[in-house]
């Protein structure tokens, strides 16, 4: 029988980054797929990024992934957002070319020697004594495989609603998978069933465009990849239209038709991507929402309206969307739809999304319960690179919450068994301050350099930023301006002034002051310094933060320390939850159903109190 | 992990040696076979929650005394265990023999608050309960119990929960500003921030104000007596107490070792602690006098600065007032009962700002008066509807609460971001959080929610 180190099962963004991890650690891979054209399919809005999702993007990236590179090659326009609410919460965002993205990792995929694309269907998966061995395929052919990665997206299962209407479907077009789901509930997974849905596609010529706001993206754009030197990305315009009372008032009449409303569609829908008759329902009391026009290409005649996801019959959405102005021709391409699929507990996962049952069985992306792109990434690159690292006999990797974005992803994952899609936001993140999009290489590339998953050329270039930012805080703290100058800097700023002579370090600590403005007075100069435009400008940022932030940093790190020794107390795998009186029942419960593998893990489930975590700390160690 | 066993514990619940009747409480998975094997019955005999009436006997089968047993079964128990409660008759040599008896059983003695720590740990009470419970039992007067009662019937859990709830939907929408596009959110003006943040910021202050009544309450306040040799310290003690305490005598220098005596005003524990006269030379009160009475005065609540009004008018407003000790005190001017209304008015005067008390301890005049000023001073009055911060593990999560709240409403006019502002109102609320023992982050993301039209 023919094989694979590691099979990835999925190409989508999960399977992709899962695929390059492994062979770029030196394993032998197989990606199956059933369509290899739609291969990185941004299947859902033409934009990578956003708020907290573009950290996860940097982060991916740190960790020698390649979603930051492609989306630099193929975005058509790039916005920092949150610009003017913290530094830690800065995140990038772009508008994406679609057609050009999917075309760029295709070709990266196909280039590297070790990864075979094969298009085929899994239908079954082979076990020797709990350890993954092997999938069938619908040919009926057998792969051996030592570690399989399953990252299915929204195809186990996957039933499409329009209306009234039912459609067995992975995608609008593309066929469902059925087998995985069945095989893994035969091995013990439990599975549940989730919902999410995305707008129409509407048509360029039928819209007066004359009617409309445009915005463009920034005109400084910043890249997401740590390895891009110089950037000038095209900045091409989105659109933004209002929907208004008619609108809403045709949806409510015609909510009867919708598969939500009348209880076709069982599985749970995202609260933070609510569908236009969500929002029409639940919040009656605003009379305009926004629909923001997004072209999929460059130059694209199919345009995605974001805000308008909806799953009510074909006609009811087309004359909805008519009686907003500029809409009144307006004909589309394709119906928004809902979609429901399978998804399997997360909790059933290890830290290394590792099943805790089968050996060398992972899962990432939706088949875990979260939705976007980037978060289907970031697992993806953590469950290929340790489906490889099972295969090579090394450790783990995992990441903390207090490391990056993508630990408190996996984590809320493996403790939390999220109830409807799982979407990252900077909330969730409790030690937000450290997690910024600007450091994501200094928190993650040395991991990622000992992981393998870096390249020795990343690595050094981040080595020299590195070193260009302490050289320059230290010479911030040791250079002092005169007073002379630096009243004539606070009152060019309105500041209040100062008396004796002051370093550059205390100047900068006041909100108004950046390096920029030191520049312009002659106490800084960064024409002198040995990096590329794009690399400095992450340093510079860097510089200022830690400055900026200093306090707030050492406090987040103070609430880092207390909570670090719950987290290397680990609880052994065959410890017995039920038996331990001192628990709640609750408790109990939770704790033998999820078993967590430390007790920082045991006190974020949800029903385990922290006197249930001062009981378990105190049975641990007797 | 089944080698983890929990021992089941026997301890006297009531007052040793006090009362007609002792109750004897024995919690652990062992409660019911102790509970038969002394009473020579079958466990089926206990049915939970109703008494059984039956003797009870040492290990070699002799009668101990006719008692009352009553069963609650796990996990329906002050414990959440099994629990037996043997109620027998008082005095010292019953409930001995029976704890003497449990414990060849295999029952282990408990530890104080330890029945209290199996009913946190079992789920029975939240954190901020279970340590009122233990200042329950501290607790050495009525209104202390009251005041524990308080806390532990969750009218202090109900306040810290509100108080939480503000933060959280205020947190909200931070939150929301902070991870959704600015046009979905409807952001909070800057008043309307601050009137929230000190809203919440008033009511952690008003609870902190509380502690030092709320602690004197369960714990008692010392009230130190100070003043030259002979002024009549320790007659003036004597009174207070209305009975001979303390040896009196015309020659200064009579009490040599600081004498202690435990009393109640207005219902609050207090203990007064009588000292060797401070000497006096020429001029001033010698240093080597303070030092001697400073050890004292470093514990005290109060000073009662005695002086008599047969030595010249003393000077209040020097020394003590603006002394490092910097203690609250009362001037008390003994012996009146030796002087004319005229030279009392002149001795007003020269006391400067301070106004002294005027008594006698040999006739009692103004002895009641001082008692109320001692008593207003240490528990302020309407201690019956406000919540008494009682507990030094709440004051100091408070005070966390309060220093972060502090710095969140300075950041909202100084320009502090908003990822920091988070910070300081999510540090604020987990100290709140630290008080009741539970956590709200999934709070903050579900009231989002629930509240904004967010997502596209
Ligand atoms: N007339 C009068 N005599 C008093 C009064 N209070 C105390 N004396 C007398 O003053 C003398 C000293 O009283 P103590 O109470 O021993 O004085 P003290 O301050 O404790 O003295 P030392 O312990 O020696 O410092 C005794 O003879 C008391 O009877 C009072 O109010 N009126
Ligand atoms: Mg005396």
């Amino acid at each position: 029988m023919s094989g694979y180190d590691v099979i990835v099962v999925g190409g989508g963004h999960a399977g992709v980054e899962a695929a390059l991890a492994a062979a770029r650690l030196g394993c032998s891979v197989g990606l199956i797929t059933i369509d290899s054209h739609s291969i990185a399919r941004m299947s859902c809005n033409p934009a990578i990024g956003g708020l907290a999702k573009g950290h996860l993007v940097r982060e991916i990236d740190a960790l020698g992934g390649f979603m930051g590179v492609a989306a630099d090659s193929t975005g058509i326009q790039f916005k920092m957002l949150n610009k003017s609410k913290g530094r830690a919460v800065w995140s990038p965002r772009a508008q994406i070319d679609k057609r050009a993205y999917e075309a760029f990792v295709q070709k990266h995929l196909t280039s590297i020697r070790n990864v075979d694309i094969l298009q085929s269907e899994v239908k079954d998966i082979l076990l020797t004594r709990q350890n993954v061995s092997g999938v069938v395929l619908s040919s009926g052919e057998t792969l051996s495989c030592r570690s399989l990665v399953l990252t299915c997206g929204t195809f186990l299962n996957g039933l499409i609603h329009v209306g009234a209407r039912k459609i067995h479907a992975g995608r609008m077009g593309e066929e469902a998978s059925d087998g995985i789901t069945e095989s893994l509930v035969s091995l013990g997974l439990r599975s549940g069933r989730l919902k999410t849905g995305t707008p129409p596609r509407l048509n360029r010529e039928t819209i007066n465009w004359s009617a409309m706001k445009k915005i463009y993206g920034d005109h400084d754009p910043r890249p997401f990849s740590f390895s891009t030197q110089t950037f000038s990305p095209p900045n091409e315009p989105c659109h933004i239209v209002n929907t208004h009372p008619l609108v809403h008032e045709l949806i409510l009449n015609n909510l009867h038709l919708s598969p939500i409303y009348c209880g076709e569609i069982k599985g749970v829908g995202p609260r933070y991507c609510p569908s236009i008759e969500d929002k029409v329902v639940r919040f009656p009391d605003k009379a305009s929402h926004h629909i923001f026009l997004e072209p999929e290409w460059s130059g694209s005649n199919q345009i995605y309206t974001n805000g308008f996801s909806t799953s009510l019959p074909e006609a009811v959405q087309l004359a909805a969307l008519q009686l907003i102005p500029g809409f009144e021709k307006v004909s589309f391409f394709r119906p928004g739809y809902a979609i429901e699929y399978d998804f399997f507990f997360p909790s059933q996962l290890s830290g290394a999304l590792q099943s805790k049952d089968v050996s060398g069985l992972f899962l990432a992306g939706q088949i875990n319960g979260t939705s976007g792109y980037e978060e289907a990434a970031a697992q993806g690159l953590v469950a290929g690179a340790n489906a490889a690292n099972l295969v090579l006999d090394r450790e783990p990797l995992s990441f903390s919450r207090d490391q990056c974005y993508i630990g408190v992803l996996i984590d809320d994952l493996v403790t939390k068994d999220t109830r409807e899609p799982y979407r990252m936001f900077t909330a969730r993140a409790e030690f937000r301050l450290l997690l910024r999009h600007t450091n994501a290489d200094l928190r993650l590339s040395e991991i990622g350099h000992q992981a393998g998953l870096v390249p020795d050329a990343s690595y050094e270039l981040f080595l020299k930023k590195a070193s260009l930012l302490s050289s320059i805080l230290s010479d911030l703290s040791q250079t002092a301006a005169s007073a002379a100058t630096t009243n004539q800097l606070l009152s060019s700023v309105l500041e209040s002034t100062v008396n004796g002579s002051t370093t550059l370090s205390t100047l900068l600590k006041r909100p108004v002051v950046s390096l920029n403005l030191l520049q312009d007075f002659g106490l800084f100069n960064t024409a002198s310094f040995p990096l590329p435009p794009m690399p400095l400008q992450d340093v510079l940022d860097e510089v200022e933060t830690s400055i900026k932030y200093a306090g707030y940093i050492k406090q987040q790190q103070i609430q880092v320390a207390r909570l670090k020794r719950n987290d290397q107390t680990t609880i052994p795998r065959s410890f017995d939850f039920l038996s331990c009186r001192s628990l709640s029942s609750e408790a109990r419960e939770k704790l033998s159903l999820i078993r967590p593998e430390t007790l920082g893990q045991a006190s974020r489930i949800s029903g385990v109190s922290p006197s249930d975590v001062a009981a378990l700390s105190v049975l641990l160690v007797s | 992990m089944s080698s983890f066993s929990v021992s089941t514990i026997v301890a006297l619940a009531t007052p040793s040696g006090v009362g007609g009747i002792a109750v004897i409480r024995i919690s652990g998975p062992r409660a019911l076979d102790v509970a038969a094997s002394v009473s020579q019955k079958s466990p089926a005999d206990f049915k939970p929650r109703h008494a059984l009436f039956t003797p009870l006997f040492d290990a070699r089968g002799v009668e101990i005394d006719q008692v009352v047993v009553t069963y609650f079964s796990s996990p329906n128990s002050y414990t959440g265990e099994h629990v037996i409660e043997i109620s027998s008759h008082g005095g010292y040599v019953v409930p001995q023999r029976i704890l003497k008896v449990c414990f060849s059983l295999g029952c282990e003695p408990a530890m104080p608050g330890e029945f209290t720590k199996r009913a946190f740990l079992n789920g029975k009470m939240d954190l901020s309960q279970a340590e009122a419970v233990a200042d329950l039992i501290c607790a050495k007067t009525d209104i202390g119990r009251a005041t524990s009662y308080k806390i532990m019937s969750g009218q202090f859990t109900n306040l810290i929960n509100g108080l939480r709830q503000q933060l959280i939907d205020f947190l909200s929408v931070i939150e929301a500003e902070l991870d959704f596009e600015p046009t979905e959110v409807p952001a909070l003006s800057a008043k309307e921030r601050l009137k929230c943040l000190e809203g919440v910021h008033g009511t952690v202050s008003g609870l902190l104000s509380t502690y030092e009544t709320g602690r004197r309450i369960i714990h008692g306040a010392i009230v130190v007596i100070i003043g030259s040799p002979n002024v009549g310290k320790s007659s003036l003690l004597n009174a207070i107490l209305s009975e001979e305490r303390v040896i009196v005598s015309t020659t200064p220098g009579t009490t040599r070792d600081a004498i202690e005596v435990q009393y109640q005003i207005n219902g609050l524990p207090v203990q007064i602690i009588d000292t060797a006269g401070i000497h006096e030379t020429e001029d001033t009160i010698e240093a080597r006098g303070l030092s001697i009475a400073r050890s004292f005065m470093d514990k005290a609540d109060l000073l009662l600065w005695v002086h008599d009004n047969t030595t010249p008018a003393p000077d209040f407003s020097f020394n003590l007032q603006t002394s490092p000790y910097g203690h609250t005190f009362i001037p008390v001017i003994n012996k009146v009962d030796l002087i004319s209304p005229q030279q009392k008015r002149l001795y007003i005067k020269s006391s400067s700002h301070m106004s002294p008390l005027f008594v006698s301890a040999l006739t009692g005049a103004g002895i009641a008066d001082l008692v109320d000023a001692v008593g207003n001073l240490l528990a302020p009055a309407s201690t019956d509807s406000e919540i008494l911060l009682t507990n030094a593990r709440h004051y100091e999560c408070l005070s966390r609460c309060s220093e972060s709240l502090h710095l969140a409403s300075a950041g909202l006019n100084d320009g502090t971001p908003l990822d920091a502002l988070a910070l300081h109102v999510r540090t604020s609320l987990s100290s709140l959080d630290s008080i009741l023992g539970v956590t709200s982050s999934d709070d903050i993301i579900n009231n989002i929610f629930s509240t904004f039209c967010v997502g596209k």
